[in-house]
């Protein structure tokens, strides 16, 4: 799996499956880190990228592998 | 670079018993006896503490890895599967009175604690601890009372897949897959963790480190054995499996600043960055494929599988609790503490 982050860089994994992060939030951008889950005391953050509301079961999507992986 | 002796060449010796029962077992499989142990000892016996949870461990390794000098067919000596009987009962009795289930008891209550994280500082986690403040000496304690369950990461899993089918059994497959390497040796997850030993200085040899161990430590890894060994405890296994797929991408991140922070070096550092992005792929193949894949095939089980979440939060918390208690104090967290 290939995935171009914003910086035109071109980024590979061989997992089965990938997660790509889609809240930006990510310190293994653009892979899935779960920065993207809901902060304590039940706060939502405002996601400052779409102004959206950060929440548990909003998050993103495991992505399947196209299928170019063993 | 030294050639990478494999970790589980050889069968550990037996433990230092820590008790009645645990002396019984070990006493039994050393000489080549009979086990003998009354209902009555069994039942004095604390449910968490140090002699029932090694008892319950040397049990379980028979399965594993076994002991030298111990007959492997004791695995199926029936008077041991017995005793094991009722020292899980005793165990799982007591974990289900300590986490109990509410009304309604469902999935995605039990997650949903989880799938939040802190803002800020957690003085309850462990995790948070070591990524602030450990030191080299608390991140080398905590790899050797975890190295009995990262030295074999993810076998105790392994047994529940024959018990499942259909989309239950795919995802489990695949995110085992990955944790045994997707096809490497030398990228298994368990082979990572000896290689994160070595960089701490520590022996990687297998069990080396149970003596050493405390309860609390054993427990988590009795817990996953016990679910992992019964076909009835398959929808619990899958919860345990949940809980730990779900909290470990956030944890790893931290213990992988921790050994960052603390110079601990490649290896140290490649285990928990490996687990922060292979969890967050496996938290979501889990729950969608693995957790709704069961509860879509077999319903009944959502109180299981609920238990599951719940027991392993509860035994993972009293471990936080020791392991903080300790290294706070300026203790050790061990039972003994490691040759320097
Ligand atoms: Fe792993
Ligand atoms: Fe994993």
């Amino acid at each position: 799996m290939e995935a171009v982050d914003r910086a035109g860089k071109t980024c590979v994994s061989n997992r089965f499956v990938v997660a790509l992060c889609v809240c930006r939030r990510s310190r293994s951008y653009p892979w899935c880190d779960t920065s993207h889950r809901r902060r304590a005391r039940g706060e939502e953050r405002l996601d400052p990228a779409d102004g959206r509301g950060a929440r548990s079961g909003a998050q993103e999507e495991g992505g399947r592998d196209g299928g170019d992986v063993p | 670079m030294a050639t990478y002796r494999e970790s589980r060449a050889l069968s550990p010796p037996l433990p230092e018993a820590r008790g009645v029962v645990s002396a019984s077992v070990c006493t039994a499989l050393g000489e080549g006896r009979a086990v003998a142990i009354t209902p009555e000892t069994v039942a004095a016996a604390d449910p968490f503490g140090d002699d029932l949870q090694l008892a319950l461990h040397v049990l379980y390794e028979l399965h594993y890895q076994g002991f030298d000098g111990v007959d492997d067919r004791r695995e199926w000596d029936p008077e041991l599967l017995r005793l094991r009987h009722h020292l899980e009962d005793r165990f799982l009795g007591a974990v289900r009175e300590a986490a109990p289930g509410g009304e309604g008891d469902t999935v995605d209550e039990a997650l949903a604690g989880l799938l939040v994280e802190p803002r800020g500082h957690d003085p309850t986690s462990m995790t948070h601890f070591l990524q602030r403040e450990g030191t080299r000496e608390q991140l080398r304690e905590y790899a050797a009372l975890r190295s009995p369950y990262h030295l074999k990461e993810a076998d105790p899993h392994a047994w529940v897949l024959p018990r499942l089918h259909g989309r239950a059994k795919a995802g489990m497959v695949a995110v085992e897959f990955d944790e045994f390497g997707a096809g490497h040796p030398e990228s298994i997850h368990a082979r990572l963790f000896a290689d994160l030993m070595a960089d701490l200085d520590l022996d990687i040899r297998y069990g080396h480190y149970v003596d050493a161990t405390p309860a609390e430590a054993l427990a988590s890894v009795n817990l996953m054995s016990t679910l992992g060994l019964h076909r009835a405890r398959r929808g619990a296994l899958v919860g345990h499996f949940a809980v730990v797929e779900v909290t470990s991408s956030p944890g790893s991140r931290r213990l992988a600043q921790a050994m960052r922070r603390t110079g601990a070096g490649p290896a140290a550092e490649h285990f928990y960055d490996e687990h922060v992005e292979a969890d967050a792929v496996h938290e979501q193949v889990v729950r969608r494929e693995v957790v709704a894949g069961l509860l879509a095939d077999e319903p009944h089980l959502e109180p299981d599988v609920a238990f599951g979440v719940r027991a392993t939060v509860l035994v993972e918390d009293r471990l936080a609790a020791r392991l903080l208690n300790a290294w706070r104090a300026g203790r050790s967290a061990l039972r003994r503490p490691l040759p320097p």
